[in-house]
């Protein structure tokens, strides 16, 4: 017999490592490098790297947790850059969690190296309804100043994401309306979000519209905050539970039997409610309930309402959807929007190809990686530009601002909208 | 490599196209292989000029170049096992043209082999090399390790296809051999010499493939035998009634079972040896020869026979193959995919010998292949972190290969020999086979630069 190979042996994980993050190292001793993941990984298809697929990243995080790479500006880079859509986790032969990795690494780099300024500038804006509001007005105020062409090239595009500021929120239009015609079946409760609040109010008149339309009572407590996402995902969970502690009460005061969002986002955010007051037994039983209350609209209109469309067509007009990834692969919302949508008079759905692909948005993405989300809403783009599609719908506002930034940056002539403002449109006359 | 050579090939070709972090080297060490080995430099290729202005600076300083594709491959092809430079060329990623009165297609290396399929089939045309990674592998890759799939026992594999070539060479000299004909028979056919050479001859920047109409109609059969006797004789005796199926697959009781939990494609898990067969051609062919088919798995004591009614049904039980290599990895963190072939009519030999190692070894050896063209993949899985089961591993790996050979086989069907294999190289070939091959890589390569320590 011929002198036969050695097989090279593993390394393990360096000291001080979280258990959750051993888990997951270990999970991935079982990556063949088949390369699945490279066919569906947008940073990867877009960019064509291997460290933005989640072959590269799963390399890059066992050397990480092995010791034998540690934090700096590219790993932290390549780390960051990772969408978090959860892409990979679907072809995956072992079922690497490479999103979940990713998380934890970039918690675990938080935790030793704090934030840079505009991470912390970013979750500060998020703490408070008031200065993100505040955020959204600036920008508004120097794009219509014709400011921004003085801005330096890459915080000019960031200014072009943000469609127009709307002159009212949702708050300032909600004020004036009677939220009890439904005629008192049951008490729905609405959590608006930050993006519709300041960016999309017409969404969430929308939603309210709908839903007494269907015969609910609808409730917005007025004082709502941010859902907490982007702090647990900088690892600031004390700050993640103090929000998440104010949005409980606010709805517990109300008497709810629902809680719904027009956000995948938001809803995936509140359902987490559930697992985060470990240490806290009293509060996590009120978490557990509020976040089996909470559903998406969709998923609320189409499974437990009762689906009923409007009697007004909408001139047969060709609509697709974009799956938002939070909606889609967290919460399996994927039949409920087109179910909706078929039930429209006068609207033909049209498929996208590849409509589970990540538009780049991914929460703050779009604003801190502009270069490598717009390759990725590029892709995105000529998808829906397939389909011949006058609208293009989608159930996250982050995805429908990213959309529609995408509209005007590649020239496709669309309108963008959440699939409850068509729903909405066929109740008007 | 030095800063300087670095520095010269940045100013030819951009910063944007060259990666030098140590965490960008860390991600371009591995393949789809259980070797590792980092390069020094990795460049982004976008050109057939930034590829020529690599390998002039790589032959002066005699650098070592190794290209690279998806990094699929299963036999560390792709290694930078000297260090040296990855050279990435997946952003050469263009359909040239689509020749419908020719039947060709020409592209860059770059294209991934499912989007080739998808344009041509679009056009009513078929590229038929199906290797099974085809969702991820570059055509470039494909044509330097020569893969081949499913559709092989009728159809062929990528040397079948490969017309023509553009190849820069290890001096950086643009080579043109072929073109559009399918026949030429003026000097020796470099083009085919090129095929298989695991980026060890030459670079290609641009392919000129064959294609053919695709056929009109498809038909599929799965069919249980209660031992694996029964199930690769019918294959021969499929052969033997001039029957050649479009796709010819054999899977093992294991396989059949791993992949059953992994996706339900409606194979019977208590039998021995599994058969998915496809015949393809006119309508009517097509109805003939999945009766015919079935009566001779019959013959042969198939104890089930399930023909596919519907598309639905086909594309499960072909989503099912498809499937093999990743159910068997959602089984055991390490899978290697042995690659043996053997004459076609020893093939019952092969899958008994494969059947006494894993008995012999005390491990289960997962087998599936294709069995139309003689050629099975036993997979050796396994704990990495399981000392004992590790150690095993060379061993049985040797000893499939040993008795491939012993059957007039090869020890490669088509996934190459990269470093898994190099050492078994010489008990296949002669030592005169052996002096012309490194006389040819001599030629292409006096200095050794392209893909070093692989192959030969
Ligand atoms: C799940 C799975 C299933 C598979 N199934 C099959 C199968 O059924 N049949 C089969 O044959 N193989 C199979 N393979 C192996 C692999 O997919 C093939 O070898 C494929 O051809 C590799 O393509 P690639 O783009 O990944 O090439 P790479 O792995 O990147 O490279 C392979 C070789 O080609 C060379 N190379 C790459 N590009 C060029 C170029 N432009 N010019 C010159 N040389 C180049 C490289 O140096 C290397 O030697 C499978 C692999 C996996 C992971
Ligand atoms: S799909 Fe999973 S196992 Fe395959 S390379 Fe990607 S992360 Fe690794
Ligand atoms: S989570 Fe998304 S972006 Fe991140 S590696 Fe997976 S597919 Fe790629």
């Amino acid at each position: 017999m011929t002198a036969v190979e050695k097989m090279e042996k593993l390394a393990n994980v360096k000291s001080g490592v979280t258990p959750e993050l051993e888990k997951l190292y270990h999970d991935t001793d079982n990556c063949v490098r088949c390369g699945r993941c490279t066919a569906v990984c947008p940073t990867y298809k877009a960019t064509r790297k291997e460290m933005m697929s989640a072959r590269g990243r799963v390399h890059l995080a066992r050397k990480y947790l092995e010791g034998s790479l540690g934090v700096s500006k590219t790993f932290k880079l390549y780390n960051d850059l990772c969408l978090g859509c959860g892409a990979c986790l679907e072809v995956c032969p072992p079922k690497i969690k490479t999103d979940e990795l990713v998380g934890l690494i970039k918690q675990d780099i938080f935790g030793k190296q704090g934030h840079s300024l505009d991470e912390m500038m970013m979750l500060k804006s998020c703490s408070y309804p008031q200065s993100f509001r505040w955020i959204v007005k600036m920008i508004d105020l120097n794009k219509q100043l014709g400011l921004v062409h003085l801005l330096p090239p890459e915080l000019k595009a960031k200014a072009n994401m943000f469609p127009p500021a709307p002159d009212k929120t949702l708050r300032d239009l909600v004020k004036g309306v009677e939220l009890t015609r439904g005629g008192g079946r049951t008490k729905v409760g609405y959590y608006p979000g930050c993006l519709t609040q300041s960016l999309y109010p017409d969404v969430g008149m929308a939603v309210v519209e709908v839903l007494i339309n269907h015969g609910y009572d609808v409730v917005i407590p007025p004082e709502t905050v941010c859902c907490g996402l982007p702090h647990k995902e900088g690892g600031e969970h004390s700050e993640h539970r103090r929000l998440a502690g104010k949005n409980i009460e606010f709805f517990a005061s109300q008497g709810v039997d629902y809680i719904v969002t027009n956000c995948g986002t938001c809803t995936h955010a509140l359902k987490e409610y559930g697992h985060i007051f470990t240490h806290d037994p009293a509060m996590a039983d009120k978490a557990g309930e509020f976040a089996a209350k909470t559903r998406d609209i969709m998923d609320f209109l189409t499974e437990v309402a009762g689906l009923k469309a409007g009697p007004r067509s909408l001139g047969g007009i060709k609509v697709t959807y974009h799956d938002s990834c939070h909606l889609s692969r967290r919460l399996g919302v994927v039949k409920q929007p087109r179910k909706l949508l078929a039930a429209l008079p006068g609207l033909t759905f049209e498929e996208m190809p590849k409509a589970n692909w990540c538009c780049g948005a991914a929460g703050s993405y779009s604003f801190k990686h502009p270069a490598t989300a717009r390759q990725i809403l590029e892709q995105k783009m000529a998808n829906v530009a397939a389909t011949g599609a006058q609208v293009v719908t989608a159930g996250c506002p982050s995805c429908l601002m990213q959309l529609d930034y995408g509209k005007r940056e590649f020239g496709v002539d669309c309108l963008v909208k959440h699939p409850v403002q068509l729903l909405a449109d066929t109740f008007y006359n | 490599m030095t800063s300087s050579m670095i520095g010269e090939i940045i100013n030819a070709i951009g910063k944007d196209k060259v990666l030098t972090e140590k965490e960008e080297l860390a991600c371009y060490s591995y393949d789809c292989s259980t070797y590792k080995h980092e390069p020094e430099l990795v460049v982004l290729a976008h050109s057939t000029a930034d590829i020529v202005a690599v390998m002039k600076t790589a032959h002066k300083g005699k650098v070592p170049v190794v290209p690279r594709g998806s990094a699929t491959n299963l036999c560390g092809a792709t290694v930078p096992l000297k260090g040296g430079i990855v050279l990435d060329i997946l952003s050469m990623n263009k359909i040239i043209e689509i020749d419908r009165e020719n039947l060709t297609v020409t592209c860059q290396p770059g294209v991934i082999t499912a989007d080739l399929q998808n344009a041509v089939e679009k056009e009513g045309l078929f590229f038929p090399p199906d290797p099974q990674a085809m969702n991820m592998s570059t055509i470039g890759g494909n044509v330097a390790q020569d893969a081949g799939g499913p559709r092989g026992v009728k159809y062929g594999v990528m040397h079948n296809y490969v017309l023509g070539l553009e190849t820069v060479l290890a001096d950086g000299s643009v080579l043109r051999t072929g073109g559009k004909t399918t026949k030429d028979v003026s000097g020796y056919n470099l083009t085919q010499i090129l095929v298989g050479s695991e980026g060890a001859l030459g670079i290609f920047t641009e392919v000129t493939l064959k294609l053919i109409p695709k056929p009109e109609a498809k038909r599929t059969l799965v069919c249980a035998f209660d031992n694996l006797h029964d199930a690769s004789r019918t294959v021969t005796k499929i052969i033997d009634h001039k029957i050649v199926p479009s796709m010819l697959e054999l899977l093992d009781k294991t396989s059949v079972n791993l992949i059953q939990s992994y996706v339900d494609s409606g194979y019977p898990t208590d039998a021995a040896g599994v058969l998915l067969i496809e015949v393809d051609g006119s309508p009517s062919e097509v109805d003939k020869q999945i009766i015919l088919v079935s009566e001779l798995c019959k013959e042969c004591n198939a104890r089930e026979i399930k023909v596919a009614q519907t598309t639905e049904e086909a594309d499960a039980i072909w989503v099912g193959r498809r499937s093999g290599f990743a159910a068997l990895s959602a089984y055991k963190p390490t899978v290697v995919a042995e690659d043996a072939v053997v004459p076609r009519d020893r093939l019952p030999e092969m899958v008994a010998k494969i059947q006494e190692i894993a008995d012999k070894y005390g491990m289960l050896l997962p087998t599936f292949g294709h069995a139309g063209d003689g050629n099975v993949h036993p997979h050796i899985c396994f704990d990495p972190r399981d000392e004992k089961e590790t150690a095993k591993v060379p061993f049985i790996k040797d000893e499939i290969y040993h008795a491939a050979l012993s059957l007039g086989g090869s020890i490669s069907g088509e996934h190459g020999i990269g470093i898994a294999k190099k050492h078994l190289v010489p008990l296949q070939h002669s030592e005169l086979n052996l002096g012309i091959m490194r006389g040819i890589k001599a030629v292409f390569d006096p200095d050794n630069i392209l893909n070093p320590g692989k192959a030969i």
